[in-house]
């Protein structure tokens, strides 16, 4: 929360259905979070948990198809969800900019990429076409693009994959954005351009004081560009606070999936990593309860019944909030992690460290996807 | 042979793509020097990983293992023979021992035929397994070992998971119990839970059937956590082979060092990258 009031953007109880043949797919089933501005918040999840869908809705880009959407989505206080057409494109590309995530889809093939940026800085900002061209130079020089001046007139199939991104994140700058919500920005790329987009991504976030929401599924992103992370399984928030706060000791069993299922660069190298068993879950029909509870090692008779409501940790409260959706007790989560950390084997964690009653293992072996 | 000599061994391997131009008439006016001379072993029983950007060459530098290209110069031994120029039966033959599978695992599968047809494949392709009802057991067996449920032999690709249809993919390589598999990417187009699922297969696998793995990935992590050496290729060549502590605890190549500085992470000392 920032000292001067309201934050940038606060998003509160949305939900965003779709109606289809096979029935009604929750994939934003209530989700609430914050950003303050000139802060990162990452987004992580899988296939399926409703992070693009979330991130999309906010522009209101999702009303297009059909969608059934409630709840707020409150930039500076007004209510984007509120905002009819003309007015949220007012808003879009102008003090809200987004990236996606291949490049090609958001250039258009057939124009030059100088004059998108033009038209992207004109829709906003009334000056001459000769102005808004020497901005364009100036931005995809500030991206990183060698010769600016020579390559504004390419058309975006002259751009390796890396300057595409580059040449979007120009455009979405264009007009100095007090928000920037990126869906996975770097994962089509090289590892080494990732670095640099990145690097810029925080680079201009300093200079421009730029509020980012950056949506991925990969730890590591946001490791590095995240202030706080909010991790999304079917459709709900099932875990958020600061990154160091998450990294070193989360709270709900998915996030230790997560966390455990990806090798690491440094560090001690393991025998085995640890995967989820089972597969995401259908979003029309969840499970019941809460909604991890089949793929979960350490469920509970009860969590099949009861749904979780994502609740703040106890402890002194921390800033940002660390607030998890488990029913398990907070210590019994806290010694598990523990044990896991150790390098235990989640049978034996739960041995060493779990509650009085024997899990139901409802989660299939893991041998059977 | 015994454990511990060459399975693979490949020599100054050079592969061009001539890139042609020309209005009226098509003339070669320039290559595409996609391997430009290449050597390194694979020893008996081991997993190497070769790593690297794109273009980098290590795709190409795996069909040439596999000889479904042909080089331009240089050698491919298999197994003790010489397989750099083998064409017609002797090299269908040497494709029985030697497998590969491919990073989409929604495009490595032909989506008109069933799971069982897909796994069993490879025994029509080379009149093994002729009775139906043994070749039906055997492929079940398949499915079985890769973690897949039998019961969904007649099951169509798009039926299931981008990890179960990696998962058809090992199945149906492993079906003539090869002496050599090749992974392109095997886990890059699924979830991270899922990857750790099909990395644990695989290395699994590989321990029960004696297999040696090439691990072809960009994804350091991946390879660092697979892999007993690591080649890091770079335009065409190998810049770095090394045994994978010394790669990662010690690189000597600046590319590998920047490779591994740029790999995203909390915390981490990371040197600005500028170009």
């Amino acid at each position: 929360m920032n000292p001067l009031g309201d934050p940038l953007l606060r998003v509160e109880d949305l939900r965003v259905e779709f109606p289809t043949e096979d029935g009604l797919v929750k994939a934003v089933d209530g989700i609430d979070y914050e950003l303050g501005r000139g802060r990162t918040l990452g987004i992580v999840g899988e296939s399926g948990s409703g992070k693009t869908v979330a991130a999309m809705t906010i522009l209101g880009l999702t009303r297009a198809q059909g969608a059934r959407i409630s709840g707020r989505v409150l930039f500076e206080g007004r209510d984007l969800l509120s905002l009819p057409e003309e007015e949220l494109r007012r808003v879009r590309g102008n003090e809200i900019a987004m990236v996606f995530q291949d490049p090609l889809s958001a250039l258009h093939p057939l124009y030059r990429v100088g004059s998108q940026l033009v038209e992207a800085i004109r829709a906003h900002q009334d000056i001459s076409k000769t102005q808004a061209r020497k901005r364009t130079i100036e931005l995809l020089g500030l991206v990183g693009i060698p010769e600016a001046g020579r390559r504004v007139d390419d058309y975006p199939h002259e751009f390796s994959g890396g300057m595409r991104q580059r040449a979007m994140i120009a455009m979405a700058l264009a007009n100095e954005p007090k928000l920037l919500i990126a869906d996975e920005p770097t994962t089509a790329l090289d590892v080494t351009v990732q670095a640099q987009i990145l690097a810029l991504l925080e680079r201009l976030r300093g200079e421009l004081g730029m509020g980012i929401v950056i949506v991925t599924h990969d730890l590591g992103v946001v490791a590095e560009m995240a202030d706080e992370i909010a991790v999304m399984y079917a459709g709900r928030i099932v875990e958020t606070a600061g990154t160091e706060e998450l990294l070193a000791g989360p709270e709900h069993p998915y996030t230790w999936g997560l966390l455990r299922s990806i090798p690491s660069i440094e560090g001690p190298r393991v025998e085995r990593l640890e995967s989820i068993p089972g597969s995401p879950p259908s979003l029309i029909e969840p499970p019941s309860g809460c909604h991890f509870h089949p793929r979960c090692r350490y469920a509970q008779p009860a969590h099949a019944r009861v749904d979780p409501a994502l609740e703040s940790v106890p402890g002194p409260p921390a800033q940002p909030a660390h607030r998890v959706a488990c029913l398990l007790e907070s210590e019994t989560r806290r010694r598990l992690w523990t044990e896991l950390e150790a390098g235990r084997a989640p049978t034996q964690a739960l041995a060493a460290a779990g509650p009085p009653e024997p899990p139901v293992v409802l989660a299939p072996p893991e041998s059977r996807a | 042979m015994s454990a511990g000599e060459p399975l693979v061994e490949v020599r100054d391997l050079v592969k061009h793509f001539p890139v042609t131009g020309g209005i009226v008439v098509r003339r070669k006016i320039g290559a595409v020097k996609a391997v430009d001379g290449v050597s390194f072993e694979v020893t008996r029983g081991e997993t190497l990983g070769i790593v690297g950007e794109t273009g980098c060459g290590k795709s190409t530098t795996a069909r040439l293992m596999m000889r479904l290209l042909e080089p331009t110069s240089g050698s491919v031994h298999f197994d003790g023979r010489d397989i750099t120029h083998l064409k017609g039966a002797g090299l269908k033959a040497t494709r029985r021992e030697m497998q590969m599978i491919f990073q989409d695992p929604y495009s490595s599968l032909n989506p008109r035929k069933t799971v069982g047809a897909i796994v069993g494949e490879p025994f029509a392709i080379h009149g093994l397994h002729r009775d139906r009802a043994e070749r039906r057991r055997t492929v079940r067996e398949l499915m079985d070992t890769v973690g897949l449920n039998p019961e969904h032999y007649n099951r169509y690709p798009h039926e299931f998971s981008g990890g179960q249809r990696q998962r058809i993919g090992v199945a149906r390589a492993l079906a003539l119990s090869p002496k050599l598999l090749i992974a392109d990417e095997p886990v890059s187009a699924l979830d991270v839970s899922i990857q750790a699922q099909v990395l644990n297969l695989l290395r699994e696998l590989q321990r029960r059937m004696g297999l040696t793995l090439v691990l072809i990935s960009h994804d350091l992590s991946v390879v660092r956590h697979m892999c007993d050496r690591v080649a890091v290729m770079y335009e065409g060549k190998i810049v770095e082979l090394e045994a994978n502590e010394a790669l990662y605890g010690s690189p000597r190549h600046p590319y590998t060092k920047e490779l591994l500085a740029a790999v995203p992470g909390p915390r981490r000392d990371r040197r600005t990258i500028t170009g």
